[in-house]
């Protein structure tokens, strides 16, 4: 059965690498370093008019044994700020890495049905609560910090000077950089309630 | 020990009797081969370990042997002529293996056709009639002058160049159509591709026919020339689908596995699996593995992995159908073929079947009369609520029917019943001592 999975693996990868979608750059395909082509390394960009744009997102790729019956285990291996990916774990909510799969979708349609969810969150499907949370009722902010996350992790080139100044502030309290920044996001950039929540 | 011997001797007396036909054999090899065959140099079998039995091979004769040069048979047409007196040679089976075996001197024979004259005096084939070290390829026929050329390793048509494994029954003739006006058959040896005797045969050289090539068509009987010629066309036309069919499977590919359908390996593997609702290409064993897959919902793996268009079920086709009228025939194919089949859940009356009169399959009695399910009787009853209950069976088919068309009012009934029944537990109302009263 692993040999459907190798078999279709193998064709999957020159078909990513073949596409027009990477001949834009839009989606990667790495074989990684193991050598059976059931770890990949999968890369997309941030999609443009969105927080992401200007970031690079890579993905962990793990094929099953059953592929194609089963999905690909795939979840961010940036860090990044969105509703329906965590923020700690990088885990992915998304119906068809989950029931919704069909065996026909490949590793190409996966890379960019991630880029399509990374263009329009599903904040009513979470996988990351208190993101949702930020999203739905303070919208704006929302935007900054998923801005501000592409920038710190996913080379994103844009900015956010205010919430930059923030972090570096609590990082002079003693405090390491990425839980700074974590709590800062997760109390919306209220340094008092971050420092509260990274003393707790 | 004795007794052991009797045995033995009696095989080799009935293969003996059995392989009459076949001129030379090899000694049958436990004998010889173990050192006790008790003729010694007297058996009428070849005692030469490295020469193979001299069977003509019979597809060769028909024009094509798939095998070519490294056919186990004899690849030779017969040469010499056959008595006159043989009244009817059947090329496959040729008039000398009806003569008694004769007792031959096994240094003679060694490697070489005998051909037998009636009366059992052999003639011996002047060279090596088929060519099997590549020393003796330069005597193969093609580079002998006034051989003519027969290419067997060139298939006749372009449905059997493209797949040579489909078992295409293209140039059979039954050979009692082979007959003159009055009666006398035509040389089944020309009608085969080339008569050896030539001018000296007794048999009435037929015309040959322009579709298949072969001297099939008798001079004076023009029933059997038109009979021929419409089945010709008829094998023409076959063919012709056949190829088309081949043409336009050739290089689709799997939408879960991506392999090329035609290409698969092994060749069982190369079957389509064809959806009734949608036209997207998978082949059969994927599809029914991604259809029996439990860890989704059925609606999921129901539907067409690639446009989750939901079709009831899947189609086997050796050939990849493009137009919706090569599919209904397809599907009502199939379905006519699997009627023929008994179900194994209805078990010729023993068991029940979910799909019940819908059955693809044969619901026969044990006496071979079809049986036809009642209609189920839905039972009603008021509950302790002073609902309405609706008990007994439901057809599976009714659900899938359901499916297909738009939301109707039988799940709407499923569901309340579901839900009073739900309620009837959580109340720990014991249904089953009720249902007596009915």
């Amino acid at each position: 059965m692993a040999n459907i999975a190798v078999q279709r693996i193998k064709r999957e990868f020159k078909e990513v690498v073949k596409s027009d979608e990477a001949a834009k750059s839009m989606i990667h395909l790495d074989m990684g370093s193991s050598e059976n082509m059931m770890e990949l390394t999968g890369t997309i960009s941030g999609p443009p008019d969105t927080p992401y744009a200007g970031g690079t997102y890579i993905l962990d790729i793990r094929i099953p044994e059953t592929y194609p019956f089963n999905p690909p285990k795939v979840k961010f291996n940036t860090k990044i700020w969105h509703p329906n990916i965590s923020s700690a774990t990088g885990a992915i909510c998304l119906d068809i890495l989950k029931d919704q799969w069909a065996a026909a979708m490949t590793l190409r349609t996966v890379l960019l049905s991630l880029q399509a969810l990374l263009a329009s969150p599903e904040p009513d499907d979470p996988q990351d609560a208190v993101v949702a949370k930020q999203f739905k009722e303070n919208p704006d902010i929302f935007f900054q910090t998923a801005t501000h996350w592409t920038q710190a992790y996913a080379k994103g080139s844009t900015p956010v000077p205010e919430y930059s100044d923030k972090v570096t502030q609590l990082m002079g309290m003693g405090f390491e950089e990425h839980k700074a920044r974590v709590a800062l996001s997760n109390n919306n950039w209220n340094v008092e309630c971050a420092t509260e929540n990274l003393l707790s | 020990m004795s007794f052991a011997f009797k045995i033995s001797i009696g095989i080799t007396y009935m293969e003996c009797a059995e392989r009459v036909q076949i001129v030379v054999i090899s000694c049958d090899k436990r004998y010889y081969l173990h050192g006790v065959c008790r003729e010694g140099a007297n058996c009428r079998y070849n005692h030469d370990k490295s020469a193979k039995p001299s069977m003509v091979c019979r597809y060769y004769l028909a024009g094509s042997c798939s095998y070519g040069p490294s056919c186990r048979y004899d690849h030779v047409k017969p040469k010499s002529s056959p008595s006159k007196q043989d009244n009817h040679p059947d090329p496959l089976i040729s008039s000398k293996s009806r003569l008694p075996p004769p007792l031959m001197d096994p240094g003679k024979i060694r490697g070489n056709l005998i051909t037998l004259k009636k009366g059992g005096t052999t003639l011996t084939s002047p060279q090596s009639p088929c060519p099997r070290s590549p020393e003796d390829w330069v005597k193969a026929n093609e580079f002998v002058p006034g051989q003519p050329y027969t290419c067997s390793t060139i298939p006749a048509s372009y449905a059997r160049a493209a797949n040579l494994e489909s078992e295409s029954d293209i140039n059979v003739l039954p050979s009692d159509d082979l007959l003159t006006l009055d009666g006398k058959p035509l040389c089944p040896y020309l009608a085969k591709g080339e008569c050896p005797y030539g001018e000296d045969c007794e048999y009435i050289h037929g015309d040959i026919c322009d579709l298949c090539g072969l001297a099939v068509l008798s001079p004076d009987n023009e029933q059997q020339r038109e009979k021929h010629i419409k089945e010709c066309m008829e094998e023409h036309e076959r063919d012709m689908e056949l190829s088309f069919a081949i043409a336009r499977s050739k290089d689709k590919a799997c939408g879960i596995c991506m392999d090329t359908i035609m290409e698969k390996n092994p060749p069982t593997e190369r079957r389509f699996g064809i959806l009734s609702h949608c036209s997207h290409i998978f082949c059969l064993s994927c599809i029914r593995k991604w259809r029996g897959a439990k860890q989704f919902e059925n609606k999921i793996v129901k539907a067409c992995p690639e446009c989750r268009v939901n079709s009831n079920f899947v189609t086997p086709s050796k050939y990849w159908v493009e137009s919706e009228e090569d599919k209904q025939k397809l599907i009502n194919d199939y379905k006519t073929a699997l009627s023929n089949k008994h179900c194994k859940y209805f078990k010729r009356g023993n068991g029940e079947c979910p799909f019940n009169n819908n059955c693809f399959y044969l619901h026969a009695n044990p006496d071979g009369s079809k049986a036809y399910a009642k209609p189920t009787v839905r039972r009603r009853r008021q509950n302790a609520d002073g609902d309405l209950d609706f008990m007994g069976h439901f057809n599976l088919w009714d659900f899938l029917e359901e499916r297909e068309s738009e939301r109707s009012l039988l799940l709407m009934e499923l569901e309340a019943n579901l839900e009073s029944l739900l309620f009837d537990l959580m109340l720990g109302y014991d249904s089953d001592s009720d249902l007596d009263d009915f």
